[in-house]
């Protein structure tokens, strides 16, 4: 943890568990990663997780347009978590979105501050 | 010559797809591929994986294999280096595969 | 220290996991449980929490589960993966079931304890 070190942004990671169209989880991770880099705050992955990984399947352009800005501006990493993909039937990926396992959610936690879910 | 063909057992990754069609022919066709020799010690833990299996209806991640085994076999069996040792680089995966059991979930 | 596979992770986090949707009518319960036994693989602290009808995972199912994951046997391993405490949040204590686990501590808090329990975790997974 460094919320000591003034030097240092906090560092934030979001698992995603919420499909587009299915209420309003998905648009609310976006918003909610917009404002963190509002706030000075780093976000390293968001990771989607569940049926949070039909937010990188073709049908829903509009989040795949939305999380690839959000990848682009705030450099961060996109990660369907590969075992979801599978189940979802999300075979083709967006270039701007990665498959792996929970591994990378561990990881995640291990590189940041705060991991946070939206579902 | 096996009266089994591999490939037709074993899903895309390589594992079982039906668990219940293992025996010890198959065991030590999967163990070849590995390059792994099955000895007494194997078989033990080989056991080991497929009571997991059994008891929690899923593979075990490392971790909780070497707790198993520690639990049933005491901390001289029931640790990383020994089962590292029979089953090279990760023992959950490549045991579990021997053994005829699913994928485990938690393995990169 | 932890190493599994490639990935070494060289300290430890707490991860709070609570789970409030009911087993078998969503995958969401089992997504919870999934990332529990991930937390508990890779070393990390976890603090297991059970919510409202997600307390229904404490009971063994009734039928054979659709998909074959029986989240009750799940959550027996949990102590194999070093993970030794539940922790039950419910307005309703007495329909908590009087299933005994080995090496698994049952531990019933109030929201206000939750609440404690959320503000010393550094990550929180909600399912």
């Amino acid at each position: 943890m460094h919320n000591d070190d003034k030097q240092k942004s906090m560092k934030y990671a979001l698992v995603v568990l919420a499909a587009p169209g299915s209420g309003p989880g998905n648009v609310r991770a976006q918003k909610f990663a917009r404002a963190l880099k509002k706030a000075n705050i780093v976000l390293t992955r968001v990771f989607f997780y569940g049926e949070g990984v039909r937010a990188a399947s073709a049908e829903n352009a509009d989040s795949i347009h939305k999380w690839s800005e959000i990848a682009a501006t705030q450099d961060c990493d996109l990660v369907l978590c590969s075992a979801s993909a599978e189940t979802h039937g999300v075979l083709t990926l967006p270039t701007s979105f990665t498959l792996m396992g929970l591994g990378a959610l561990m990881e995640a936690g291990h590189d940041c501050d705060r991991v946070i879910s939206f579902d | 010559m096996a009266e089994f063909d591999l490939d037709q057992l074993c899903d895309s990754r390589g594992f079982l797809i039906d668990s219940q069609v293992w025996n010890a022919e198959i065991a030590q066709a999967l163990a070849a591929e590995e390059g792994i020799k099955l000895t007494p010690a194997h078989w033990e833990v080989l056991d080991l994986l497929r009571s997991f299996y059994l008891e929690f209806g899923e593979s075990p991640a490392n971790r909780a294999l070497v707790n198993w085994v520690k639990r049933h076999e005491g901390a001289d069996k029931g640790n990383s280096i020994y089962l590292m040792h029979l089953f090279p680089s990760s023992p959950a995966r490549i045991g579990s595969r021997i053994a005829g059991l699913p994928k485990p979930k938690n393995c990169l | 220290m932890t190493a599994i596979g490639s990935l070494v992770l060289t300290d430890t986090s707490t991860w709070l996991i609570r789970i409030h949707s009911a087993p078998y009518v969503s995958p969401k319960a089992a997504l919870g449980i999934d990332a529990t036994l991930a937390c508990g693989a890779f070393g990390q602290s976890v603090i297991f929490v059970l919510e409202d009808s997600a307390i229904d995972i404490l009971k063994p199912p009734q039928e054979p589960v659709e998909g074959g994951r029986n989240l009750f046997k799940l959550v027996t391993s949990l102590p194999l993966y070093d993970i030794h405490k539940v922790h039950l949040v419910t307005d309703n204590p007495e329909e908590i079931p009087a299933t005994h686990f080995d090496q698994l501590q049952v531990n019933i808090v109030t929201r206000a304890g939750l609440a404690n329990l959320i503000s010393n975790s550094q990550h929180v997974l909600s399912f």
